[in-house]
């Protein structure tokens, strides 16, 4: 239960910190919407897996946590260029689909 | 035995609450951030909520077993080991992470009548064998999801932590507190004179909510680890009273920091 929970609490306490700075850089609610529901995608990954049996030494997984970590350093970097925030959706929009298919993979 | 699995009872009830309110954390991140909030995320807190309620319960009937054993020489003694015997291999049957757990759980709940009888031939090492495979699956069930332990504590902390530091930084939060200890010994109470928190007192605010963050996070990984430790310091000593008929002589591992954790949670779930 190591590495996967360790992934998705990672995002989900990254998202948590940096949500207000940017809510705060969207230009409408469109916008704004979308990052809530990454949001709240990233946080029902996380109360998913608790309640799941982890298998940390299934490859796929070791591979998505690795990957995991690669998309949390691009949130990390993209908070820095709040004036582009179509793109910081998108990095933030990948970085939660990687968690719902790791999520995915520990519940199986 | 006993206060092992007491503190271990109330380990787990604190840990429920502690869910408890990173629901309503949530609530009132969707009142003041509108982040949504449905029955499905609700119901997910409630399934985490009551997992922790079933270890709770178990360990509190692992505690009524081991007081029914020690209080033999009552007249009703008999009759309180068989029934927390059973209640016990319920409590067990409710865990389904628990390892060998469902074995554990049938044994148990047919073991009364002759857990019982040794408990009415004082004999120790046999009660221990009938007990020792149930107390090292507890221990090994803990070490096994302390990490989850861990996690929802930093999820909690970490969560009121951002919303804390919101209500900061939007202006939402009465600085007396942090005036108190100047003004308390005078009985003056502080009045702010502008709308907006100077910078030092807003700075000062969100320094108080990272460093008690901090503390309250390592206060639970401490608390965790010594449980952590003292399960498997009773499973040991379970063992060797079992397999060599004595019990080590060794002193046994306070329990204080688990008390100190669990302490303002008990607080504030009244008990």
């Amino acid at each position: 239960m190591g590495p996967s929970l360790q992934s998705l609490e990672d995002q989900y306490m990254l998202l948590t910190q940096q949500l207000s700075m940017i809510l705060a850089a969207c230009p409408s609610q469109t916008e704004r919407d979308q990052v809530m529901t990454q949001y709240v995608a990233s946080r029902r990954n996380y109360w998913n897996c608790v309640q799941k049996v982890f298998h940390d030494d299934d490859p796929q997984v070791i591979s998505l946590v690795t990957e995991m970590k690669s998309e949390q350093q691009q949130i990390t970097d993209c908070t820095k260029h709040l004036d582009d925030i179509a793109k910081v959706i998108d990095v933030i929009t990948d970085a939660v689909g990687v968690g719902t298919a790791l999520a995915a993979k520990v519940a199986a | 035995m006993t206060s092992t699995a007491s503190c271990l009872g109330d380990y787990y009830a604190a840990l429920a609450q502690i869910v408890d309110n990173h629901a309503k954390l949530e609530r009132l991140q969707q009142a003041t951030s509108g982040v949504p909030l449905d029955a499905q995320d609700q119901a997910q807190l409630n399934d985490v909520q009551a997992d922790l309620k079933k270890r709770s319960e178990m360990a509190r009937a692992l505690t009524d077993l081991a007081k029914a054993f020690t209080g033999l020489s009552g007249s009703k003694a008999p009759a309180d080991v068989e029934t927390s015997a059973a209640d016990l291999g319920t409590a067990l049957a409710a865990v389904p992470n628990m390892p060998g757990g469902s074995d554990a759980a049938t044994v148990l709940q047919n073991a009364g009548k002759i857990l019982t009888q040794f408990a009415q031939e004082r004999d120790e090492r046999k009660m221990a064998k009938s007990i020792d495979p149930t107390i090292a699956a507890l221990s090994q069930m803990y070490t096994q999801e302390k990490p989850v332990y861990d996690s929802i504590d930093r999820t909690y902390v970490g969560l009121a932590q951002g919303i804390a530091l919101d209500l900061v930084n939007h202006n939402q939060v009465d600085p007396n507190s942090l005036m108190a200890p100047a003004l308390q010994p005078f009985d003056l109470s502080s009045r702010v004179p502008t709308e907006q928190l100077s910078q030092g007192l807003a700075d000062y605010a969100r320094e108080q909510i990272k460093s008690k963050a901090a503390t309250d996070i390592a206060a639970h990984a401490k608390a965790s680890d010594t449980m952590d430790g003292a399960l498997k310091e009773l499973s040991k000593r379970t063992h060797e009273l079992a397999t060599e008929g004595r019990m080590p002589q060794r002193g046994f591992p306070s329990l204080s920091d688990v008390e100190t954790w669990i302490e303002p949670h008990q607080k504030q779930h009244g008990k």
